[in-house]
Parts: C-alpha cells; structure tokens; sequence
C-alpha cells in the first residue's frame, strides 16, 4: 500500500509500511551508533527543493486513481504541483515533478509574510464529463477551478472559473482584536460537483461548481433552553459521505465538525423548497473533547473523527440523535464505537483507503500511522520528522504487503463483514436490517458466483457461510445456495 | 530405592563451604538488650564489608589485571529508544530548525521581550519567586493580572511588541505551572508561535538557597543540555529563545536548562576558573588521575525550579480551540518506566 504525505516544510514523502525498517537497536547506547537511521520505507519525491515554511503543502490530491499514477500538491504559496509516476515496476512510485501553477488565487505573494487572512485552505479532484477538474479554496472564501492536464506554468489558461463565497458578509471576524479567516474548512463532492465551506461563526454553504451558485446554507440549531443561545458554530472538518447508511441514489450526507467539539451530520440530498437546513444528528456533548480537524467515513455507519489533542474516535452514524444534550447518564458513550490509540498530537488529516478497512492518520506529532478500522489495532506507525499535514493512499495493491495480509484475509470472504447484523441494537433493528439485508442479497449473489468459479472452498467453510446466511437474511431461500455448493 | 544420605555426615545436610563465609558475628536481632545489640550490629556490618572486600580481591587476582567496574544498569542507561530522537547528520532536521519560528533568537536577529503575569489575585510567594526571575532572565516585564483574560493579554502584549508571554499558575500560594507562549509570527506563514505549559515543582527562592550569590545584570550564558528528540529540540529551542544570544562573558553568569528523564532542572550559576597549582608530589598511586589543570567552581544565583512538559500547541494559547502539537496522555504514553519523550 503506497501512502504519500505532505508536510508544512514542503517535503513530499512516499511511505510504503511493509519496507519500514523494524525496531532492531534495543538501547540508546545502540542506536547511537548507527549514524543516521535510514527508513528504507520512506523515500523523498521532492528532493531538489530545498525545505522552506512558505512552500508548505496544505493539500494533496489524486489527480489519476489508475494505478496511482499521478497526484497534485497545493503549497502555502498558492502554487499548484502535479507529480507523475515514474517507475512502474518498482515498489516505490518514483514520482516526478510534471507541471507547475503558481499563484492559482490571484494573490501576488511578494518575499514578505504570507497573508494568513489569504491562505490556501484546500483542494481536491472532480471529474466533470470524463474531464478531471481540480477545485481549490483559500480562507478569503475564494473558489478556483483549475484544469492541471494543461501545460506548466499556464494558470492563466488553467483556472477555468472562480467565484467567491462569503461575499457580501462584513469581511471580518473578530474577537478580542484577534482576526479570523473568512473561511476554515471546506471540502468537495466529486459525485455532484459541490464545495462545501465554512468558517468562524460562518454556517457550512454548498456551492455548486458548473453554475457558480449558492445551492443550500447549514441553519442552527434551536436554542438552548438554559442559555436562550443557539450554539456556537465553527466548522472545522467537513466531509461528504459516499454509500453510507443513509445515502440513497439522490446523493450523499454530509458530516461536519466543528472547532466546538462536535460533529453534526446534514442531509443535503434535496435542494430546492424541501430542503432540510437543521442537522439530523450531532455527537453528543463529551463524546468529542478538542476542536475536530480532520473526519473520514470508514465504512457504511462508521465515521472516524480526529481531534485537536490526537484523538481518534469512531463513531456509529445510527446512534446519534438529534440533541446534542443527551439525557442518558452515559453521554459519552452513546454513538462511540471506539478510539484508535496512538496519534500524540493534532490529528490533520484521515484518510481511508479505496477498497480495503485501512485508514492512514497523520498529525502534528510527526508520525504516520496506519489502523485497521475494524478492530482499531494498529498496523504500522512511522517516523516522518516533520508536522505532516495531509496523506494520501494509493490504490494500487503491491506485489508484497505485510500489513496487506489483514486486508486479504477477509477479501475472498465478504459474509464475514455481515456479521454485524448480530449487534445492531434492537431499537434500530427495523430501520437498519433492511439497508444490510439488501446488501446481504447483492454480496451473496456475487459470492455464489466466485465460489463457483473458484472451487476452493472446503467443506467446514460452507457450513459456516449458510450458517451465516440464514442468520443474516430472512427472505433468502436456504436450499439454494447450499445446494449450490454442495455440487461442487 | 530410598537413597540415603552419606554416613560422614552424621545426620546433618550438607552445606557447600566453599560458597558461604561463615561470619564470627551473627545479625544480632537474637539480643534484647538495645545497647549491646546496637554494638554488635556495628561490628556485623564491619565484618561483613570486610569479607566483601576480601572476595572481591580474591576474584580480581584470579581475572587478572584489567578487571572494570562492571556499569550497573540505570532508567537513563536503559532507556527505550526513541524513534523521534535527533542524530548528528539529519539534514532535514537541521533545515528544519534553521527555517522555524525560534531561528531568528538564535541567529541573534531579534531581541526577546518578556511579559510575565500570574493567574489572578496571586499570592505573596509568587511575586518573590517573579522577582528573581526577573533576575534569571533579562528583559522581563511584569504586569498584574488584573482579571484579564489570556487571550486578551496575548493581544495586549502583541500589540505593544512583546516577543514571548509568560504566565505563572499557582496553587495553595506556590507557583505549580508555567506557560509560555510564543507571540512573534513567524516571517513566512505569518503565526504566532508555539506556546508550551509545564509543571513546575521544587521551588527554591534565591533567599533560600545556601551561600547563594546575587545575580547582576549582565546577560547570562545558555546551556541546554539533554534534549534528545524533536520534541525536546522544540522545547529547548522554546527556552533558548528567552534569552538575547549575545553572552556578557565578563559576568560569568549561566543558565542550565538540565533536561533528564523529561524533567526540566533550571539553575543559574556564578562560574570562576581556578588554575591548579602544580607540586611536585610523590603519590602512592601512580595510576591515578591529578585532575584537569583549570578547574571551575559553581556558585548558585538566583531560583532553583523543575519544569515538566505538560503539552505544547501550535499557535498562541487557546485552549479552546487550540490544535496540540503533544499533548501529554498519561495512560497511553506512561505505559513504561523507561520511556521518556524529551
């Protein structure tokens, strides 16, 4: 599995955790003696550049999934960089530098101080009719869409549109004579071309990408009985969620988390009179305790939410109610599924692979770390020296993968995941068997046909697999599928 | 068969002599007079060095000549191996810290200025233990409290060009906490720098500490000894950067950031060199060492106190909204007596 991280210095790194080097110096005194320690599983891309603050990279992109092959950077200087594959046959990527954007926003940046008020806040890749579009924002609430398959250095050509969001709105945010960016989270919808954005005290709006419009705008919650005040709202992390639970052939959810330690899920699949502006769950108080700075959905119902002090909860989307004041004497525990131990500092960016349970989580605490999502445990974690700020994982499967070999366990079986159905609680039992239950028929369907053509399976793990069947799913007729397999 | 013990024995086990050294005094707790057993303990345990000594000579003529005190194994010697400690050649590392928010202190390009305050309605103690800081490091600035918030302060102090912020937390009228915080942005990404919180423990005043000396004004010397990772590389730099790198050598004055075992042991010192006489000496032991030519005497100056790194976050102090850089988690982090993150 082939990661790549970016960091605030600049640096580039291409991470493969099955070469990692393993621990082999026991004490100090030991390590000290090897001069200086060279991850084998680590490897540079931008070697020639030197590492400078003001080229931090804020954002990084998939630019072309196949085979991994090319990917983009956005630096703290408004500068876009499109990196190529070059070897193929290696395990490492070997990546190049291929073309260059400089200043995508407009912004002439002199030698001074960069603008904090006019940062670039992030990016990410859509495609618009077989086109793959890249769509940028900075924190003035700015919005550039850029073609990166143009040549170098030809912004002016590349940056297709742009438009502003919080236009209109007094400029300005303060407290205390401290000045806010305009905007501090923003996140895109490649299915339906949307960019979401939010900022201090600034409610999440979507902005649709073909028509330059305001499409929908976050509304509040109502007011708090104690206090007489809505809550505060800072969205900090946003994320649209792809086939989850609650997502039908209309579009996606969205889950937003705020600097106010919660997130709030908003259903955003209608858009015209229809339209539900209020979020239908929020984590409850105490679940979350510091600011969220990154969210990442790590399967159907599970939503991994990284936090300002390193901590990683996964947290269940069915659970959540609508108040964020839970009446139950346990409030922390409602909704949370688990924490993923490791991570000592900010976690920036989450990240889950495309197929397989592996989340990759990076902080400012300078280490790359790897989870199996389903069980929490971690898979590798490694030493990348510098405040990384975003990551990115390949799909490309390596010839050989250590930490692959939990993926590939439960690969060929896909009953094994259905086995949730034994621990769906019983209040949510109606609602949520049928979603599984239909997934449970596709799943079968395909299985019936792998195993007929594979003719691997032995007899204890037929049984198993109609045993699972019947528990699973009601309307499924048994003597099929057994029938099935018991003619091979 | 039952095996029989051999018959020289004459009922009694065997005991192997050549291992036990029988000791003419037994420990006498058998004796109930206080006196005498106290007299007879001092002559155990007279004996017993004795036969300890008598061994170890034995066991040094049979391994010959080169016997080495073997090195006992402490928590420092047997310390778990960071992978985030910092070697020699680390280019990337060394880029890092030229390009970061505390290069400018260093490179002698900006002068610190300090604004110290205190929780409200702090106690007495406190304003003494401020007084010899003000001592410790130059350029500090008192201002009360007053109610203000921190992040009102932060704007005060930034509006009138402070470089660092620092604020004493106290409790039951002894200073236990310290934050300092970073104001300057830095002159690329244009942020207030980091601010670190630490526990401060064992505070001893200038007026307390035995033969102390009185501090002048002359800017001190910096020592920052044991900090191994890049964590402890940030906070010493964090700590360096208090103080203008322009050393007034003739007043001899330095300040020892001691890291060990992530405690921080700050100490301000008075040095003087002494050269050592040469005599003409016939010693017994012409092994051993005369000592160094110069030899350099120590007296102590102003506060004594132990800092412990509690978190450290990115920007200035908010502990609202704040992102950590490290954030001290107790049950996931103290998981071994031998692990140490400074």
């Amino acid at each position: 599995m082939r990661i790549v991280t970016g960091d605030e210095c600049g640096l580039l790194k291409e991470c493969l955790p099955s070469l990692a080097k393993k621990k082999s110096a026991k004490t100090v005194d030991e390590s000290k003696k090897s001069n200086i320690i060279v991850d084998e599983g680590i490897r540079r891309i931008n070697n020639g550049e030197r590492s400078c603050r003001r080229r931090g990279i804020v954002a990084l992109t998939w630019t072309n999934t196949e085979e991994d092959r090319e990917f983009s950077s956005l630096h703290l200087d408004g500068s876009v960089e499109v990196w190529e594959r070059g070897h193929f046959d290696e395990d490492f990527g070997n990546y190049r530098f291929s073309r260059k954007f400089d200043n995508i926003f407009g912004d002439v940046v002199g030698d001074g101080g960069l603008d904090p008020m006019k940062r670039p806040l992030g990016f990410s890749q859509y495609s618009i009719e077989g086109k793959s579009m890249i769509c940028a924002a900075n924190t003035e609430g700015k919005v550039v869409l850029l073609d990166p398959t143009l040549e170098n250095n030809q912004t002016a050509n590349a940056v297709r549109s742009s438009f502003t969001v919080f236009q209109g709105s007094n400029n300005k945010s303060t407290k205390l004579g401290v000045t806010y960016p305009l905007a501090s989270s923003m996140s895109v919808d490649e299915a339906n071309h949307y960019v979401a954005m939010g900022g201090k005290e600034r409610e999440t709006v979507l902005w649709d990408l073909n028509t330059s419009q305001q499409v929908w705008k976050a509304k509040n919650l109502p007011p708090d009985a104690q206090t007489l005040l809505q809550p505060q709202v800072w969205p900090t992390a946003i994320s649209f969620l792809k086939n989850s639970v609650f997502s039908n052939a209309d579009g996606n959810i969205m889950a937003v988390g705020s600097a106010h330690n919660e997130v709030r899920i908003y259903d955003i699949r209608v858009k015209d009179a229809q339209a539900i502006r209020r979020p239908f769950a929020v984590t409850p108080f105490g679940l979350i305790e510091h600011r969220v700075t990154a969210l990442c959905q790590s399967n159907a119902h599970t939503l991994v939410v990284g936090d300002a002090a390193g901590y990683l909860n996964a947290v269940d989307l069915r659970k959540l109610g609508k108040k964020a004041r839970v009446k139950k004497s346990i409030t922390t525990t409602v909704g949370s599924q688990g924490r993923f131990v490791g991570p000592v500092g900010s976690v920036q960016s989450v990240v889950k692979h495309y197929d397989s349970p592996v989340i990759a989580a990076v902080g400012l605490d300078r280490m790359l770390r790897v989870y199996d999502s389903e069980n929490r445990k971690e898979l590798a974690c490694m030493y990348l020296k510098q405040r990384l700020k975003c990551v990115l994982v390949g799909r490309e499967r390596m010839a050989r993968g250590d930490d692959d070999s939990i993926v590939s366990e439960n690969e060929g079986d896909i009953d094994q995941e259905d086995v949730v159905d034994d621990y769906v609680d019983s209040d949510l039992e109606g609602s949520v068997n049928e979603n599984n239950e239909d997934d449970d028929d596709d799943d079968d369907g395909d299985d019936h046909s792998g195993s007929q053509d594979s003719q691997e399976l032995s007899e204890s793990e037929s049984d198993i697999e109609s045993e699972e069947n019947s528990s699973a799913s009601d309307d499924e007729d048994d003597a099929p599928p057994s029938g099935k397999r018991r003619k091979q | 068969m039952k095996k029989k013990p051999d018959a020289s024995l004459k009922g009694k086990k065997p005991v192997n002599k050549a291992k036990t050294k029988t000791l003419v005094y037994r420990n006498p707790s058998h004796i109930h007079n206080k006196l005498k057993r106290s007299e007879m303990y001092g002559k155990y345990l007279q004996q017993k060095r004795k036969a300890k000594d008598e061994q170890k000579k034995i066991r040094e003529e049979q391994l010959g000549e080169d016997v080495q005190k073997p090195v006992p194994k402490t928590i420092d010697n047997t310390r778990e191996v960071e992978p985030t400690s910092v070697l020699e050649n680390d280019l990337e590392v060394a880029a890092d810290e030229a390009d970061d928010e505390f290069a400018p202190y260093f490179d002698d390009d900006v002068k610190p200025k300090i604004l110290i305050t205190t929780r409200p309605r702090p106690s007495q103690n406190v304003f003494y233990f401020i007084a010899d800081l003000q001592m410790l490091i130059p350029n500090l600035e008192f201002y009360p409290r007053q109610s203000y918030s921190i992040k009102e302060i932060c704007q005060f102090a930034m509006n009138r060009d402070y470089t660092h912020l620092i604020v004493l937390s106290a409790k039951s009228k002894v200073c236990n906490g310290l934050t300092i915080s970073h104001l300057q942005k830095h002159h690329d990404t244009g942020l207030a720098g980091p601010t670190a919180f630490f526990k401060v423990s064992n505070v001893v005043t200038a007026k307390n500490i035995p033969k102390h000396g009185k501090a002048t004004s002359h800017i001190p010397e910096l020592n920052l000894h044991g900090f191994g990772t890049r964590l402890g590389h940030r906070v010493g730099r964090l700590l360096g950067s208090l103080f203008p790198h322009q050393a007034q050598f003739q007043g001899r004055q330095v300040v020892t950031f001691h890291n060990q075992r992530d405690y921080i042991f700050v100490r301000h010192h008075r040095y003087i060199f002494n050269e050592k006489k040469k005599e003409e000496k016939k010693s017994k032991e012409a092994n051993k060492d005369e000592g160094p030519p110069v030899k350099a005497r120590l007296q102590e100056l102003g506060p004594r106190f132990s800092l412990k790194l509690r978190w450290v976050q990115e920007g200035i102090f908010d502990t609202l909204h704040g992102e950590y850089e490290w954030f001290h988690k107790r049950k996931e982090m103290d998981t071994s007596r031998r692990k140490f993150h400074l």
